[in-house]
């Protein structure tokens, strides 16, 4: 599984490397077109260079939820242990550990990180991907143990023969409700038909289900 | 091994020598700026003032570089004049002239911030209850707290009594605090309690903020606490004892530890001993010490040209630094007598008999004969508590405590639009007994917290 994510690690790495800097605000004026493209180019820089994010659209910002409330959200909603729901390499704490800094928090004793990160990063949805998949993972093989006392995922058996339409809609349902704290509204119950009528095994459904409701932006953003 | 003893002096020492130019231009400027457009959007504190030129001082942003290049003479006598000749152009090509960004709250050195004309935000009680879950109880809402809310009768107070027990709660006072802590205290594992090389134990400075910052108290107390809390959360009011008895030979080397500061002489979170000898370290006037308290509790950073208020015939250059060089002079006019109040409190000592005596963080009328004649925002202090006391009673102090909270909340600074409730929170504090609780639970009801575009 840790193959595909280095590629795609690296691959948005080198897509966020291709874009150039965005220097707001350079000043007009002067036409320098040293790019080749005709367009003018600035003569000096201005306003933004500080990496600055632009300041966002009154009453259109949103709150990052940071690590510690997405732990909470996962571990309260997916009914898993804190301590191991998510340990990278087996031993090491996604949360308070290895991915703590992209996933807002900050370690000021040893790391000398005394502020965290204002917004989320690149490396924020791989960081959130793991996490998530290792949370959702652990529910599905406790509930495949578990069987007919399993606790999310029950609405539907995780082998056998394809669920009904009604079982899918009724484990979106769950998963909706412990994870984003709302009922699914009916356009998102026919996108997640559309995900299980693509034929993939009954545990992977359920995998899926729950990796795609959680790794949201709703889950993320509030 | 080596103590990283040397970096806060090679800090004030680039601080003090940074570009003075752009730096005088802002302390002087500002007051001209915002005299002229006194509701411009950056003129809501001297914190922001600077950004109306400067991108990051020293650079000018657009506006900023059209304003020199319209200036006919001096500064304090020529940019009344630029600023009008300039009020028809767009210097930053947002489409807005000067001016009008001046009057509608846009800006015009930034193409990004342009006046957002009638803004219709509605207050979303779902949205409100997400965002104090997560913040303050470091919680995701369930399923069933939104059904609560949802028929509740009453859905702000439904929101002010879960934020009621989120900031009685581990997460806020053991960690959130924490986390708001670090950049006032900095700390330093490798030369704090348990390190190898112990100057201090910062755990002391965690303590007494969090302790201050929760449950009602007097938020003022961060610069004048005479006490101390221990790991238990109990009050402590004499000196307090090392933790470990002093090593000067072998692989660990402890030099201090407790709180060994008279309680008549503490200020609060200025004076700890973790405070005094990071900061302080060996210094003869305590600069990187004064402009840390400065920056932390009033929120002026004078590494970037923010909150000058030259005092004549500063700097004396009391210990021979050489900060008397035009360059220099600029913020250390400032900074220097911002520091004497300091200079009678022990850094690191490293005598034996200093060692022994856990002397690192004291006060010593002897240490250096500046005490008495400093100053903090134009004021003369006669010693380190006056300067305390002056800071605490600050409109200052009180918007940098409310930007410390609104940005811990929304991880973002004021936006133009929002100055109004902004103001409302920091112009609350007295009424409110300076309780951060009291704040915080004003800030949820703000539209910049709960707040979404209809």
């Amino acid at each position: 599984m840790k193959t595909p994510f280095l590629i795609l690690s690296v691959l948005v790495l080198v897509s966020a490397c291709n874009k150039r800097p965005k220097w707001v605000g350079w000043k007009k004026g002067g036409a320098n077109t040293e790019n080749g493209t005709g367009q003018e180019m600035p003569t000096s820089p201005a306003a933004g260079e500080t990496g600055d994010m632009a300041p966002p659209i009154p009453g259109l910002d949103l709150v990052w939820k940071r690590y510690r409330a997405f732990e909470h959200g996962l571990v309260q909603g997916l009914a898993l242990k804190k301590d191991d729901f998510c340990l990278e390499i087996g031993t090491q704490a996604c949360i308070d550990k290895t991915h703590l800094t992209v996933l807002g928090g900050n370690e000021p004793y040893k790391a000398g990180q005394y502020e965290r990160a204002q917004t989320p990063t690149v490396l924020t949805a791989v960081a959130v991907d793991r996490v998530v998949l290792s949370a959702c993972s652990q529910r599905l093989e406790i509930d495949r143990k578990a069987g007919a006392t399993a606790i999310v995922f029950k609405h539907f058996p995780l082998a056998g023969s394809a669920p009904t339409p009604e079982q899918v809609s009724l484990q979106t349902k769950e998963l909706y409700q412990r994870i984003l704290a709302r009922n699914p509204e009916e356009a998102e119950i026919k996108a997640i038909h559309t995900l299980g009528a693509q034929g993939m095994s009954n545990d992977r459904l359920a995998l899926m289900l729950c990796y795609a409701i959680a790794s949201s932006s709703e889950n993320i953003l509030l | 091994m080596r103590i990283p003893i040397k970096i806060p002096h090679l800090i004030a020492l680039v601080l003090g020598c940074l570009p003075s130019e752009a730096v005088l231009a802002s302390a002087s400027a500002s007051a001209i700026l915002c005299g002229k457009y006194p509701t411009s959007t950056y003129c809501d504190s001297p914190v922001n003032s600077c950004k109306t030129c400067h991108s990051s001082p020293p650079s000018l942003n657009a506006f900023g570089e059209d304003v020199r290049g319209h200036l006919m003479g001096p500064l304090p006598t020529a940019l009344d004049g630029a600023l009008t000749a300039i009020e028809n152009d767009d210097s930053d090509g947002d489409g807005v002239i000067n001016l009008v960004e001046f009057q509608q709250k846009g800006a015009p050195g930034n193409s990004d911030i342009k006046p957002a004309g009638a803004i219709n935000i509605v207050y979303s009680e779902a949205t409100a209850l997400k965002r104090l879950k997560a913040i303050y109880c470091g919680e995701s809402v369930s399923f069933e707290l939104m059904q609560k809310l949802e028929a509740a009768s009453d859905k702000k107070a439904f929101l002010h009594s879960e934020l009621t027990q989120c900031l009685a709660g581990n997460y806020w006072k053991k960690e959130a605090l924490h986390r708001l802590a670090d950049k006032k205290i900095q700390p330093l594992g490798a030369v704090g309690y348990g390190g190898n090389v112990v100057i201090a134990d910062f755990r002391w400075d965690y303590w007494l903020f969090a302790y201050i910052m929760s449950d009602d108290r007097d938020a003022r107390e961060l610069l004048t606490a005479q006490y101390h809390i221990d790991e238990n959360g109990k009050k402590v009011t004499g000196k307090i004892a090392r933790e470990e008895l002093p090593q000067i030979l072998g692989q660990r080397i402890v030099l201090a530890g407790g709180q060994p500061l008279e309680p008549s002489r503490r200020a609060g979170m200025i004076t700890t001993q973790w405070f005094l000898a990071f900061y302080t370290m060996f210094g003869a006037l305590p600069r990187n010490t004064a402009s840390q308290a400065y920056r932390e509790y009033l929120g002026m950073d004078i590494a970037k040209g923010e909150g000058l208020s030259p005092i004549a015939n500063e700097p004396r250059d009391v210990d021979e630094k050489n900060v008397k060089q035009t360059e220099c002079v600029v913020c250390h006019s400032t900074l220097d007598p911002l520091s004497y109040a300091f200079s009678t409190y022990s850094g690191i000592e490293t005598s034996v008999i200093e060692i022994l005596t856990n002397a690192t963080g004291t006060y010593n009328k002897d240490r250096k004969p500046w005490e008495a004649q400093g100053h903090i925002m134009g004021q003369p202090v006669k010693d380190l508590l006056d300067w305390a006391d002056k800071a605490r009673n600050s409109d200052l102090f009180r918007q940098n405590l409310a930007r410390m909270m609104f940005r811990q909340a929304m991880s973002r600074d004021v936006l133009p639009h929002e100055q109004g409730e902004f103001e409302a929170l920091w112009k609350s504090m007295p009424d409110d007994k300076y309780s951060i609780n009291k704040l915080v639970h004003r800030l949820i009801d703000t539209k910049a917290f709960g707040g979404h575009k209809q």
